[in-house]
């Protein structure tokens, strides 16, 4: 059980591992979608400043995973490893599925998209800490370890779907993380400008 | 001067690829039909495939046995697709390096 939990890469990918990842992110979006939450980075999860249509709650896991997979697919090239992009794609997919916990943990915290803006309009009007952000905060630490468990999955995701391994592969993670974070922000801008 | 002694052993014993005194590949000096008892000695190279550790000769077998099918390997070592396909590339590399060697 744990061993499946802690490398489950060695035991599904592809197909079966994309299909699962579907469930998974489409379960996260209706929740993201009933509290008004995004999916605009690759670990992102955040109230943005108006309503967006219903569609992009779903289609945000997929542009993050598409511009994941492409970039690492760019790393793996310059390790010169050989790979299947739909490994790539499905695990990076199944590797997000903490961010359900994430999501869910989230709409209990008592945070909407309204009280979210009225807490930095007050922010910047008063530096003091307003007490509402309490919640947000015990939401956030909860979160932490899911979170943490999500990137080391992804790691998992790109090391088995490539064959890196080593510090090279760490570094070129890093730096494939980075760069598709810098992509996502400059596509979501021209897709709603991000507040 | 290494010698090897004689044990009598339960399980098939493994071939031994190195030299347990300076772990340089071994090679074959003597070979024995044992149905006629004739032995013919020589200085014999070790197969590159010999060289490989068990686990790595029972996987080349299962691959060449599957038809070179690596969905067929996942399937039955039930494990992912490319951790598969990664142990396949291990033991490429493996078998470069003593090709090189030879």
């Amino acid at each position: 059980m744990w061993n499946k939990l802690l490398r489950p890469f060695h035991y599904i990918a592809g197909e079966k591992a994309l299909l699962i990842g579907v469930v998974f992110s489409v379960a996260a979006s209706v929740i993201a979608m009933l509290n008004e939450l995004h999916f605009n980075g690759s670990i992102n999860l955040k109230f943005i400043g108006y309503e967006t249509a219903d569609y992009i709650y779903f289609l945000e896991p997929f542009i993050d995973v598409l511009v994941l997979s492409g970039v690492f697919s760019l790393a793996a090239l310059v390790l010169k490893k050989h790979f299947r992009i739909i490994d790539l794609i499905g695990t990076q997919l199944l590797a997000r599925a903490p961010i359900l916990i994430i999501t869910v943990l989230m709409s209990f915290s008592g945070m909407t998209r309204a009280s979210s803006q009225a807490m930095l309009k007050q922010m910047g009007e008063n530096p003091e800490i307003p007490s509402d952000l309490i919640p947000l905060i015990v939401t956030a630490l909860l979160s932490l370890p899911f979170l943490i468990y999500m990137l080391y999955l992804m790691y998992q995701a790109f090391s088995i779907s490539t064959n890196a391994s080593g510090v090279k592969a760490i570094v070129l993670f890093i730096a494939a993380f980075i760069i598709s974070e810098i992509i996502l922000f400059f596509l979501y801008n021209n897709l709603y400008p991000i507040v | 001067m290494f010698r090897i002694i004689k044990t009598k052993m339960k399980q098939k014993p493994n071939l031994p690829t190195k030299c347990p005194s300076c772990e340089s590949p071994l090679g074959v000096k003597r070979l024995a039909c044992s149905a006629c008892g004739t032995e013919v000695e020589g200085q014999y190279d070790m197969p590159a495939l010999l060289q490989l550790s068990k686990e790595d000769q029972d996987f080349i077998l299962k691959f060449v046995l599957s038809s070179g099918s690596l969905k067929q390997m996942a399937k039955w070592m039930e494990r992912s697709y490319p951790l598969v396909r990664n142990r396949l590339d291990e033991i490429i590399e493996k078998l470069n390096a003593l090709n090189n060697v030879e």
